[in-house]
């Protein structure tokens, strides 16, 4: 059934956007990620414009993590003091994020950043996640004991000021270090037009070292504050959410989302990382390839003078 | 002498829309849902009356002895809808003197600012360039026939008149054609918004011609433009222009205006949906 999108102008089938979505959906239940770096492609890929397509995906990427979201506060996997100090660099991060991409539409170089930094990006975490989990499985197959997490971190960033207590995380750490992750992450979720989920869960693990019980639920609830943020921020300034493609989008994804859980709690975490690792890489990889062979159609067209 | 072919115009033009009112209106794959029910001669019965009336003022004997070609559309306005999927309208005409000609037909969309980008290498990697801004294409333009082009007119009148869609390139890349220009109409034509659709048009005896006129789904909204001109012999005999407005309508324009003037309402309405749809998922799908 083919269904018209009043801001992308075009129209496409309702069965495969709501297929699309839970697939999203599923992905972002089971990773604790938004979903964004391989909605936003998708759906550039369908013919829906990329403007239309990044702003939109940030409301599915909102919408998907907030089934997740919840489900996990239930859980009580979600460390809210954290989530809100990330929240706080992710905001900072989205509105320096925005004017980035206004700097570079400017100067004409936003087609060239955005599918180098999507590669860089992708390929560079996927690898390290990948390296590490695979690391870990080998590790925990042959009985080895696994190495502490919680243990290193208050060595780690112990000479930064302005400590603060983290109860559920049973951290205590310096501030700045997820406030500094949060805007960098805020600021690249901005230019990409992704949640940065994918880039939050390895970082927490890997950087700030919470407990990774804790990582997916506090993970998905500063995605979905970032992502609201930015279907507010893209519908106010750019006129660029769909909201009948948002709809489509949403219905798959609150299908999705709660199998995705389901499947995630039959795997081992470091497992769950492995497939995340090989998802990122593989997306990462795609896009690297497309830059690489050389195209039939030399010439991109854009809509809009700007 | 004019009136039996004025005549004749007018009952075909009355005749098809109510003998298949599908084919003439509707999109391909699902008729009845496409319909706009503001603009359908189906659902308003004085809608099609008018047409007549319009038919009739059209092929008016005073105005048609001058030898003036004369056309008439089955509708005004496509209605852009939820279920939209391409439509078609259909374009009626007769012909000066009740004479054969060929007949071609510039069907001309909204005028888009476009920005083209020429993909290079670098490092190894094809990177889009920076990109060089397209004014005055038209967003859409397909060039329909009742004759293959070559056997219509010479290929240089034809591009004066902009009945080539390369004339489009040619009036972007000003003098000497740009790489961009042409690439430009390579695309559309990929899109299928470009094109040559060659003896799409029927004649009939008595210099009837009928031509339906296909909106693809993803054809920009906007004015579109039908220039008809008539040539004999290869020769430029006369031309007319008729237009209709490719227009959202009813829940998917309100969208759009909604998007554009209160965009904050708008913003808050997709968060608030987001998040509404999400929590109410969550909720739903607990139990299990």
């Amino acid at each position: 059934m083919q269904v018209y999108l009043p801001i992308a102008e075009i129209s496409l089938n309702a069965f495969a956007l709501v297929a699309v979505g839970s697939m999203v959906g599923f992905l972002s239940g089971m990773f604790g990620v938004g979903g964004g770096f391989l909605l936003t492609p998708l759906l550039i890929f369908m013919g829906v414009p990329p403007s239309v397509a990044a702003s939109t995906s940030a409301s599915q990427v909102a919408a998907s993590s907030v089934s997740g979201a919840i489900t996990q506060a239930r859980r009580r996997a979600v460390d809210f003091r954290m989530g809100l100090v990330l929240f706080g660099g992710g905001f900072a991060g989205t509105i320096f994020g925005v004017q980035i991409f206004a700097l570079l539409k400017l100067s004409g170089q936003i087609d060239i950043f955005i599918p180098l930094i999507y590669v860089v990006l992708l390929s560079t975490i996927g690898g390290l996640m990948l390296a590490e989990s695979v690391a870990a499985i080998h590790r925990r197959r042959r009985g080895r004991e696994i190495p502490k997490s919680t243990a290193a971190a208050g060595t780690r960033w112990a000479r930064l000021p302005w400590k603060m207590h983290f109860p559920r995380s049973k951290l205590t750490i310096s501030v700045l270090p997820p406030l500094f992750l949060a805007f960098g992450v805020g600021s690249l979720s901005a230019v990409m037009g992704v949640g940065g989920g994918f880039i939050m869960v390895p970082a927490m693990i890997y950087l700030l070292r919470m407990p990774p019980n804790l990582v997916v639920g506090t993970s998905l609830f500063q995605v979905l504050i970032i992502a609201s943020c930015v279907t507010l921020l893209q519908a106010f300034q750019n006129h660029t959410v769909d909201i009948v493609l948002a709809a489509l989008l949403l219905l798959g994804g609150a299908l999705g989302a709660p199998l995705g859980l389901r499947a995630a709690q039959r795997l081992k975490a470091d497992e769950l990382r492995a497939l995340l690792a090989l998802l990122v890489l593989g997306m990462g990889l795609k896009l690297f390839i497309d830059l690489l062979g050389e195209p039939r159609e030399l010439f991109v067209l854009a809509p809009g003078a700007a | 002498m004019k009136r039996p072919a004025i005549l004749l115009l007018t009952l075909w033009a009355i005749a098809i829309p109510i003998s298949a009112p599908a084919q003439t209106l509707s999109a391909p794959t699902n008729p009845a849902e496409v319909s706009p029910p503001s603009s359908l001669p189906g659902s308003r019965p004085d809608v099609r009356t008018q047409i007549r009336d319009e038919a009739l003022i059209a092929a008016d004997p005073d105005i048609n002895e001058a030898g003036e070609l004369s056309t008439l559309l089955s509708d005004e306005i496509i209605a852009v809808g939820a279920t939209f999927a391409g439509a078609k309208i259909a374009l009626f005409g007769a012909l000066p003197d009740r004479k054969r000609g060929d007949v071609v037909i510039a069907l001309k969309g909204p005028e888009l600012p476009a920005r083209i980008l020429k993909r290079r290498r670098i490092l190894g990697l094809w990177i889009a360039g920076e990109p060089r801004i397209l004014l005055g294409a038209p967003a859409f333009y397909r060039v329909l026939t009742s004759k293959p082009l070559v056997e219509t007119a010479p290929a240089g009148l034809l591009r004066r008149l902009e009945a080539l869609p390369d004339s489009v390139a040619a009036g972007l890349g000003g003098p000497d054609v740009s790489e961009e220009a042409r690439a430009f109409v390579r695309i559309k034509t990929a899109e299928k918004l470009y094109g040559v659709e060659e003896s799409a048009i029927e004649t009939r005896a008595g210099g009837l011609f009928k031509v339906d006129l296909r909106i693809p789904a993803n054809a920009p909204v906007g004015l579109y433009e039908a220039k008809v001109h008539l040539f004999r012999d290869g020769r430029f005999i006369s031309s007319t222009t008729t237009s209709f407005h490719v227009a959202k309508t009813g829940f998917e324009r309100e969208i759009a205006q909604l998007a554009q003037n209160s965009s904050l309402l708008y913003g808050l309405l997709c968060v608030g949906l987001a998040l509404s749809w999400g929590a109410a998922a969550a909720a739903l799908l607990r139990r299990p």
